[in-house]
């Protein structure tokens, strides 16, 4: 079979369906899914960081007033760590920019590999930055605080199972989903780069 | 000058949406369909047509975009934010085809070809098959137009054995 006859089989592909646009709509449309988009993002990033800056304030606000030496201990490594949560969510933000989808498709694939590769470490240092900060100071703050020896021993324990499941979830969204995305995207790289 | 811009657009949009709907059936599976791809594509090229550089040619960054969404499809790039654009004002309309229209068939087998294809050489050999040069493939995937060259050697030989097989 001729090449010419290859594309003229696949330019004159008979058309199954007509694309109509109704013109006068179709960019107010686009406009209209574009800022439903930028405000999806917007919108998560306030809720990320509003979330992490009333953590912030309250437990400010429990390192300044209360009085028992481990509560106030307690309440400072949550408002630091929150700051450094902030820190962290605000450095991802600057990290993860969209894709720009008029690079070459080699260029946008790498791209795309730096994007999920970052999105990936995220999840997967979740205890250093997020879980081990929080906990550390959480538990440190309960015992400050004027509860009983049996309340303690059931609270403490509940609190650390909760962050093991945290954590399990991220490890295993890591392994799921962005290392086998990682291993196609690789695999398009290679396959793209052979003779 | 926005009305010129969106002028354009429409214009561009008009003139490439059969080319785009036919790399979009290429790239459509059971997670998406080819007119939602569509969808997809068109609003990125509207996204992006800020960023257009008047000097860059019009179909390669068409293309360009065409084959980055489509290829983001197929790797689920984005699992969460797929499939949920709703552009009303975008309508297929289905036409009644003779089942067993020669082209019809001719066109199927050649789609089926191309699917079993690697994922670069599937997009080299669409853009190919458009008719575009060499040297804008090469421009769109990111590779040397000797490179592109070197491939479209072994990709036409495993479709010409493929539709030969079919045949």
């Amino acid at each position: 079979m001729l090449e010419q006859e290859l594309k003229n089989i696949w330019q004159n592909s008979p058309q199954k369906e007509i694309i109509k646009f109704e013109k006068s709509k179709l960019l107010i449309d686009l406009n209209h899914n574009i800022n439903k988009f930028e405000k999806a993002i917007r919108n998560r990033n306030i809720r990320e960081i509003g979330t992490a800056l009333f953590l912030f304030a309250i437990f400010s606000y429990y390192a300044y007033f209360y009085t028992h030496p481990l509560a106030k201990i307690g309440a400072i490594i949550i408002s630091l760590a929150c700051l450094f949560i902030i820190y962290k969510l605000k450095q991802v933000q600057r990290l993860m920019k969209p894709i720009n989808l008029t690079f070459s498709m080699k260029e946008q694939l790498i791209e795309t590999r730096i994007y999920i590769t970052n999105e990936k470490n995220l999840l997967d240092n979740v205890l250093y930055w997020y879980l081990l900060p929080l906990s550390f100071g959480m538990i440190i703050f309960t015992m400050g605080l004027n509860m009983s020896f049996k309340r303690l021993l059931i609270s403490v324990p509940i609190f650390i199972v909760l962050n093991i499941v945290i954590y399990i979830i991220n490890k295993l969204t890591v392994k799921k989903k962005f290392l086998p995305l990682i291993e196609n995207i690789n695999l398009s790289i290679e396959e793209m780069e052979e003779d | 000058m926005q009305k010129e811009k969106e002028r354009l657009f429409l214009t561009i949009i008009e003139k490439n949406k059969h080319s785009i709907l036919r790399i979009c059936k290429v790239y459509a599976s059971k997670y998406i369909e080819p007119e939602d791809l569509f969808q997809d594509v068109v609003y990125n090229i509207w996204k992006s047509y800020t960023s257009f550089d008047d000097k860059s040619n019009i179909d390669t960054w068409v293309y360009r975009i065409t084959l980055n969404v489509c290829m983001r499809a197929k790797l689920n790039v984005n699992k969460k934010t797929n499939n949920h654009f709703n552009i009303d004002s975008i309508h297929f309309n289905q036409i009644p085809s003779e089942s067993n229209d020669i082209n019809s068939e001719r066109f199927e087998d050649l789609r089926c070809c191309i699917s079993k294809l690697k994922e670069t050489d599937k997009s080299i050999v669409l853009l190919y098959l458009e008719d575009i040069a060499y040297s804008q493939i090469s421009e769109i995937i990111g590779l040397t137009e000797n490179h592109i060259a070197v491939k479209m050697k072994r990709i036409k030989k495993n479709l010409l054995e493929c539709l030969t097989i079919n045949i």
